[in-house]
């Protein structure tokens, strides 16, 4: 049963000794070694996880956090390796902090440095919400279709379906999607549908169905109805390609 | 375009050099010499400098004995009329008028309904502009061609001339203009038509774009396009008239040009809204209407609904109670009108009868109520309205790109239009606006002002016109509402799905002559291809019907004898064919003796057969303009209808349903997947596999009106780009296609034998 192999159960369900050869135990011994290179080692500073290291290169943390004025030049560069241990708190944070220490993204102020020295970089000033908020955002794609002939066209005269502008002239672009209609099937006035503070209601719920009584015959042949409906849908599950072959042929 | 017009902007600039021996007989150089400008020297503007006149100035030339214009001495009706005009509002600000006219290039001009600016205008412009001493002419759009036509019938009164001579208009399917007219009152869309011939408009030294504030598609694009225009033209003056206060947005867009605004004769109206909202507006509508009538002072009421089957549902309710408080309160008489487009014109023109007397000397006074869709809102002024009812609703065109349906739904109106609609209260005598719902509601649902209609539009001819008007780049066009980029790409889609445009863009031939018919490019490309399968006279008949209204009456009173009239015409096939049988017994002989009796007997519109046959002898003109071959099959061919249902699939290959293999008479559109039902009102005899439709109506239940049984072997015959059936997914109708694609195969190899 070459089937065998794609046969998948959970661990704890699989027998050790099947029948035949393939299900004959494997044998192991030990390494000589004791330990292996790449399992990691229990850090003694947990700050230095990679965590860290991914989030000082990223987020370029590390001349911010020292609260100089140079922050903004040096920002746009790549931040040097992380500090493993912080310095003494800089001499600046007795006066007042120069403007450049607030953040240039959500104006906030940076997080101090005092702060930080305890928990050193557990929380960048880059992790936190109001920062996270002002971030500019990179939206997803819009969904239209890539190879519709009028993307085409629009495209050659230098629309771009993802920057969620409208068309028209520059600094006036209009509307981004089609105007939405609502039928309208009732005669009900004007903001009948909304409560006191215009919000819309939900529907009402529709009346509740009657209870129709049956006679046996109505009775037999609603259970019959429900009984092949029933049969339906396994059938349908069932003949499923994806499902047969995963109970495999006998099943 | 532009390496198209080259060559002839050559010829046209070596024949002026060849003429100009004598630069004084020159007409377009007759600016330069202004002592004989084209105007006679006794007459009373012989003194007049272009662009430095003055209000006293013009009065002097009115009150002269002899006309200016025409060299004529005036009637006694002129002077009668001068008075009128004298008082109305707009003539205070003459001077203000001409000097900021003179100044600006775009001027935006503000003026109520009332003030006289659409008569008046154009009157004091000419007076200034002299358009005859620059061979040029005014012209002054309007989005509706009654108004242009009544319009222009006025002001050629006022000023005294034949209308058709100096004052003329021209509306699509009639001109009604000659070389001498000098004032030009047109629809907006004969103004673009013209444009798309001649981008720069140089027939004109003065447009003005009156009503901009209903933003009709055509005003929209002209806006667009005068921005341009007026970069290449300096000499091309803009005035845009609007009734709104929305001015503002209008001067922003043409970078802040001055604005003038004119009061108009309008009385206070006071505004009252319901505490709760209503259950049912039509019911409180009329109730409110006999709760006016029972309790408030004398004046008639106007009342707006939404369309024809309610107005007249409410008018026959609210005629029944009145009826009934006549005879038990003692009340006034009360005279119901309803008022909708599609109501004859003598119906429409009782609206104006004065309201009825008193039953009895002393007694309570008459009343006249009203019931009107949104056409009274701003193209008709009702005189005499004192009390206005508005449910807040309306009938809005609405178009949605994904299933490429435009519909009309009952939507609410805008903040806007509930205040237009208010101010029809006013006219005569302060007034009362009642309004169905609460204050609340009004601030928080209504929009600001009304969507434009590019918003709400299919813009596939908008699009062609664009591309004729050698507009390519449709992503900047600087309209002052762009539509939605799917919209757009829709009707880019669907041009080069018609051929008219190519994979790049590109106009192509078939676009340029479908360009030159005032129809949906659908409809032109079916008229232009027809030849091909020998029924030209039979699609242009077609076309011509499909571009009138409703051609079948269908009185409620009398529905069972309206259907069986329509049966005596009625083709298996289809609605379009019995369109066809229609029209084709409209001409005979029988009907042409006695068409008014022939039509009432028949059930019959005769207005719009009439329409259709105008429509007809003027797309009859561009064909043999465009050298496009009339042809017939011989009736007694079989192929007859079978190829004008083939001709039919040549423009509306696009609008095909095709039946669902189970489910009876459920059909569903191809490509866009949406479940229709066949229009009771179809003649289809038999159960069509597929059909194609002319309308797809979106009500409670999705129709298609007027259908025509076509094969699928034609469509992948016709349009073998759309039906390309690798594209379409797994399903019915792949495989159907995929079947027709075999017969058809079978057809094609046996008749390849037999050849052999």
């Amino acid at each position: 049963m070459s089937d065998d192999e794609d046969y998948f159960l959970p661990l704890e369900d699989q027998r050790v000794f099947g029948a035949g050869i393939r299900r004959k135990r494997v044998p192991f011994v030990r390494s000589t070694e004791h330990e292996l290179r790449t399992t990691a080692r229990p850090s003694s500073t947990p700050s230095t996880s990679i965590a860290n290291t991914y989030l000082s290169i990223v987020l370029k943390t590390d001349a911010k956090r020292d609260g100089s004025s140079t922050s903004t030049s040096t920002s746009r560069e790549r931040s040097p390796p992380p500090r493993t241990t912080q310095s003494a708190p800089p001499t600046s944070e007795a006066i007042p902090p120069p403007p450049s220490n607030n953040c240039e993204i959500c104006n906030l102020p940076l997080s101090e440095p005092g702060i930080d020295s305890d928990t050193p970089a557990t929380r960048p000033h880059e992790a936190s919400l109001a920062h996270q908020v002002c971030l500019n955002h990179s939206h997803p794609p819009s969904h239209l279709d890539r190879a519709r002939t009028g993307l085409r066209y629009l495209s050659t005269y230098g629309w771009d379906p993802d920057s969620r502008l409208g068309l028209g002239a520059p600094g006036r672009e209009g509307i981004r999607e089609p105007l939405k209609g609502r039928i309208k099937n009732d005669k009900a006035g004007l903001g009948s549908g909304l409560d006191k503070d215009g919000d819309r209601l939900p529907a009402p719920p529709p009346p509740p169905k009657k209870v129709q009584k049956l006679n046996a015959k109505q009775a037999r042949k609603g259970a019959d109805e429900a009984r092949k409906r029933g049969d339906k849908l396994r059938n349908m599950f069932f003949q499923n390609d994806e499902v047969l072959k995963y109970l495999g042929e006998d099943a | 375009m532009a390496d198209r017009r080259d060559p002839e902007d050559g010829v046209r600039a070596k024949r002026q050099k060849m003429d100009a021996g004598d630069p004084k007989d020159n007409p377009y150089l007759a600016h330069m010499y202004e002592d004989t400008n084209g105007v006679d020297k006794n007459s009373s503007l012989a003194k007049f400098k272009r662009h430095q006149t003055t209000a006293a100035m013009a009065k002097k030339a009115e009150d002269g004995e002899i006309n200016p214009f025409n060299g004529r001495p005036f009637s006694s009706k002129y002077v009668s009329i001068l008075h009128t005009r004298r008082d109305l509002p707009v003539h205070q600000q003459r001077d203000e008028f001409l000097q900021l006219y003179q100044q600006s290039q775009i001027l935006v001009f503000v003026g109520e309904t009332g003030s006289g600016k659409t008569t008046q205008i154009p009157q004091f412009v000419l007076f200034d502009d002299l358009p005859q001493t620059q061979h040029k002419m005014i012209a002054c759009t309007q989005p509706r061609r009654v108004a242009a036509m009544s319009v222009a019938q006025r002001v050629a009164e006022e000023m005294d001339v034949k209308l058709g001579e100096e004052v003329g208009y021209s509306i699509r399917f009639e001109d009604m203009t000659s070389s001498k007219t000098i004032l030009k009152y047109m629809t907006d869309g004969m103004l673009l038509r013209e444009a798309m011939n001649d981008h720069d408009l140089s027939r004109y030294s003065t447009i003005m774009l009156d009503e901009a504030h209903e933003r009709t598609m055509a005003t929209d694009v002209l806006m667009g396009l005068l921005k341009q225009v007026v970069v290449r033209r300096p000499d091309l003056k803009i005035i845009i008239m609007s009734a709104t206060l929305d001015a503002q947005k209008f001067q922003r867009y043409f970078l802040d040009a001055p604005l003038l605004a004119v009061p108009g004769r309008t009385h206070p109206v006071e505004v009252f809204y319901t505490p709760e909202p209503e259950q049912d507006y039509v019911e409180a509508a009329i109730r409110t209407v006999l709760q006016i009538h029972a309790t408030e002072d004398e004046g008639d009421i106007l009342v707006f609904l939404t369309g024809e089957e309610e107005i007249e549902d409410a008018a026959r309710k609210i005629y029944m109670e009145a009826e009934e408080m006549v005879r038990e309160a003692d009340a006034g008489p009360l005279k119901v009108y309803p008022l909708y487009g599609s109501l004859p014109p003598h119906m429409q023109q009782r609206i104006f009868e004065p309201a009825p007397p008193p039953r009895r000397p002393g007694g309570r006074p008459g009343r006249k109520v009203i019931i009107s869709t949104n056409i009274a809102e701003t193209s008709l002024t009702i005189d005499g309205i004192v009390y206005v009812v508005d449910p807040g609703f309306s009938k809005q065109k609405i178009y949605n790109p994904r299933i490429r349906v435009e519909s009309l739904l009952v939507s609410p109106i805008s903040k806007a239009s509930a205040q237009q609609r208010a101010g029809r209260a006013g006219r005569t005598r302060p007034g009362k606006c009642f309004r169905l719902y609460t204050e609340e509601a009004y601030k928080k649902e209504l929009i600001e002002s009304t969507y434009p209609e590019v918003l709400r539009s299919n813009l596939s001819s908008t699009v062609l016109e664009l591309k004729k008007l050698g507009i390519d780049d449709l992503v900047h066009f600087d309209l002052m509402d762009p539509p939605a980029p799917e919209t757009l790409m829709r009707a880019l889609e669907e041009l080069n799905y018609l051929a008219c445009l190519d994979d790049d863009g590109n106009l192509t031939q078939l676009g340029r002559l479908a360009s030159e018919f005032p129809l949906d490019p659908a409809l032109a490309v079916m008229l232009i291809s027809s030849p091909e399968f020998y029924c030209s006279n039979e699609i242009l008949s077609i076309t011509a019907l499909l571009s009138v209204p409703q051609v079948f009456v269908r009185p409620a009173s009398q529905r069972k004898r309206a259907d069986e009239m329509k049966n005596l015409f009625s083709h298996q096939d289809g609605d379009q064919l019995t369109l066809l049988n229609v029209y084709h017994a409209f001409k005979s002989p029988e009907a042409q003796a006695n068409l008014k009796q022939w039509c009432h007997d028949h059930f019959l519109n005769l207005r719009s057969l009439q329409s259709a046959d105008n429509v007809r002898k003027q797309l009859l003109r561009i064909m043999e303009r465009e050298e496009i071959e009339m042809i017939s099959t011989p009736f007694d061919d079989k192929k007859y209808y079978e190829n004008i249902r083939r001709a039919l699939c040549a423009g509306f290959f696009m609008q095909i349903a095709k039946k669902d293999a189970q489910g009876k008479s459920v059909y569903t559109t191809i490509k866009d997947n949406q479940s229709v039902l066949l229009h009771p009102s179809t003649v289809l005899a038999h159960d069509a596999e597929w059909v194609l439709y002319n309308e797809f109506v979106l009500t409670t239940k999705n129709y298609i009106r007027t259908v025509t049984a076509v094969k699928p072997e034609w469509l992948l015959d016709i349009a073998p780009t759309y039906y390309d059936i690798s594209t379409f997914p797994k399903g019915d109708i792949r495989s159907a296609l995929m079947r027709a694609a075999e017969r058809l195969a079978r057809k094609e190899k046996m008749r390849a034998e037999k050849r052999r």
